[in-house]
């Protein structure tokens, strides 16, 4: 490699301190020349001087040619050897089944060539195995499901197959399908995102289910506690015949005075009327003699007549007299007269023997129906005579019985 | 709903029948000179109507001695002056008869012997029976 001539000729210089400094950047200038003093050794080279020599031109080719830079590293006989720098600010974002990794530095590393992605199922390089390469500086790792956890180490290789460091000693974590509240937009979960069957009761707010979600006919008795619907549940008039069981309404739930008349049915209640008198009354042969009377309204229904007195009459000499003693009696509806049907029905008569007739006394009963009541009320009256030896009644009685409502 | 009632004379205050009937039906039992109260109980043999305080009370006795014994001669007579008009008298024994008095004064005579019981009823009293014994 020639020589490059370096001839510098000095001026005349009247300071001093300027012509020492200019001697010693002349001196600095020959060594590295190398041609008028210093070591042949420490004369520096130029491109020029390179670009003879065979093998450094063929580096100054590659590297562009003389008109362009030479690269920061000439090596000569072999590859780089130097290892990749290592790799930094590895981050692991988790998606429902995937993690994606990315970090920094590659752009670093003169000699990259890729980086190895190495994974563990828990926090111990020792323990994770080489999951992928790229030459990129981010990496998606499809996981497969959610919820699983690994640990992520990164290292760049170089262009010569050596790696680097791993970016730490401890792992990088991410976990798939961790989907936080936060994660998801308002409103975001529609139906068809919800699997059948698959909200529980504790996934139900108190009080949170408003009528409007109820559907209708959708809440049957099954739904409904014992003893847990009270009587302000149920809308006036919303109980009908049908919802009230046979018998299961008991006297104490009637009010007083509570029923009337049109709540019972015809022909179903018997209403009865009674009189009665315990003192005697003296018959006469000429006048009826009304021994008791009541008064019933059946509605046009028949009427029962239940009538008791005891009767007696007076001894007779039935030889001297026109017949025995006697009490007959007649039953009048008003002024008609049903029993018996005309005339008097003798009821008690003395017995004669030879001589006189003893007193007789004979106690009475008398079940008679009038079918045909007139409408309204209707006075019934026993009326009673004897037949002129003397007789009397006494304990007298009458109970009227209309089958009514 | 059924209810005692008692009919009395309206002018006298003599209780001639009591009874049941339903409320609305009380009325309907008293005839022409009757009047009808409700919801009380009373006998028509011992108790009376009182006009003037409205409510039922006992019968005065009939005044006078309930045990007489005369001889069975048909001429001495057993007296009872001053009744009420009409009063009802029944005797029963060995003879019987029943008639009314009407002029205020009752006088027996028996023929019979034997032992005779004279039921005297005259209102306003409480009916009286009286034990004659003829010899």
């Amino acid at each position: 490699m020639p020589a490059v001539d370096v001839s510098i000729q000095r001026p005349k210089i009247d300071d001093p301190a300027l012509a020492r400094t200019i001697a010693q950047i002349t001196e600095l200038l020959e060594s590295l020349n190398g041609a008028r003093r210093g070591r042949e050794l420490d004369r520096v080279v130029t491109l020029r001087d390179l670009a003879g020599d065979t093998e450094a031109a063929s580096i100054i080719t590659s590297a562009g040619g003389v008109a362009g830079s030479l690269p920061s590293t000439i090596v000569s006989g072999g590859a780089d050897k130097t290892p990749p720098a290592q790799l930094s600010n590895l981050t692991v974002a988790s998606a429902a089944i995937n993690n994606i990794l990315s970090w920094d530095g590659t752009s670093l590393i003169p000699n990259y060539s890729y980086t190895e992605i190495w994974r563990a199922s828990s926090d111990n390089l020792s323990l994770a195995v080489l999951h992928g390469t790229t030459t990129a500086e981010v990496f998606a790792d499809d996981v497969g499901k959610g919820a699983v956890t690994y640990y992520y180490w990164v290292r760049a290789v170089s262009t010569a197959g050596i790696p680097g460091p791993y970016n730490a000693t401890a792992g990088t974590s991410g976990t798939t399908g961790q989907v936080l509240n936060g994660d998801i937009a308002d409103v975001a979960i529609d139906t068809a995102k919800i699997a059948d069957l698959a909200v529980v009761t504790a996934k139900i707010a108190n009080a949170a289910i408003t009528n409007a979600k109820i559907a209708n006919l959708a809440v049957d008795t099954a739904k409904i506690a014992d003893l847990a619907v009270s009587s302000a549940k149920i809308a006036n008039l919303a109980v009908g015949s049908a919802q009230i069981a046979d018998a299961a309404i008991q006297t104490a739930k009637i009010a007083d005075l509570a029923v009337d008349t049109l709540k019972i049915k015809d022909q179903a209640v018997t209403v009865p009327v009674s009189a009665s008198a315990d003192g005697a009354l003296s018959l006469s042969s000429t006048v009826d003699t009304n021994i008791i009377s009541a008064s019933l309204d059946p509605s046009s229904s028949p009427v029962n007549l239940a009538i008791s007195f005891v009767a007696s009459v007076n001894g007779s000499d039935c030889n001297a007299d026109a017949g025995p003693g006697y009490v007959e009696v007649r039953v009048v509806r008003g002024s008609t007269q049903i029993w018996p049907a005309s005339g008097y029905a003798t009821v008690l008569e003395a017995v004669c023997g030879s001589s006189a007739a003893p007193g007789q006394i004979s106690g009475i009963s008398l079940n008679i129906r009038d079918s045909s009541p007139a409408a309204g009320s209707n006075t019934y009256y026993v009326y009673a005579r004897d037949g002129g030896q003397g007789g009397s009644v006494s304990f007298r009685s009458m109970v009227l019985s209309g089958v009514k409502k | 709903m059924i209810q005692s009632y008692i009919i009395y004379n309206t002018t006298t205050g003599e209780i001639i029948r009591t009874g049941f009937a339903p409320a609305d039906q009380i009325a309907a039992q008293a005839g022409p000179g009757e009047t009808a109260v409700p919801g009380v109980t009373a006998n028509d043999v011992s108790d009376r109507w009182d006009l003037a305080t409205g409510s039922p009370v006992s019968k005065d006795p009939l005044p006078g001695a309930a045990l007489f014994a005369v001889p069975a001669d048909g001429t001495t007579t057993v007296d009872f002056p001053g009744l009420p008009n009409p009063a009802t008298v029944t005797v029963t024994g060995p003879v019987s008869d029943s008639f009314t008095v009407t002029d205020g004064s009752l006088s027996l005579t028996f023929d019979t012997p034997g032992s005779y019981k004279v039921e005297i009823n005259a209102f306003p009293y409480a009916n009286k029976e009286i034990e004659i014994i003829a010899t």
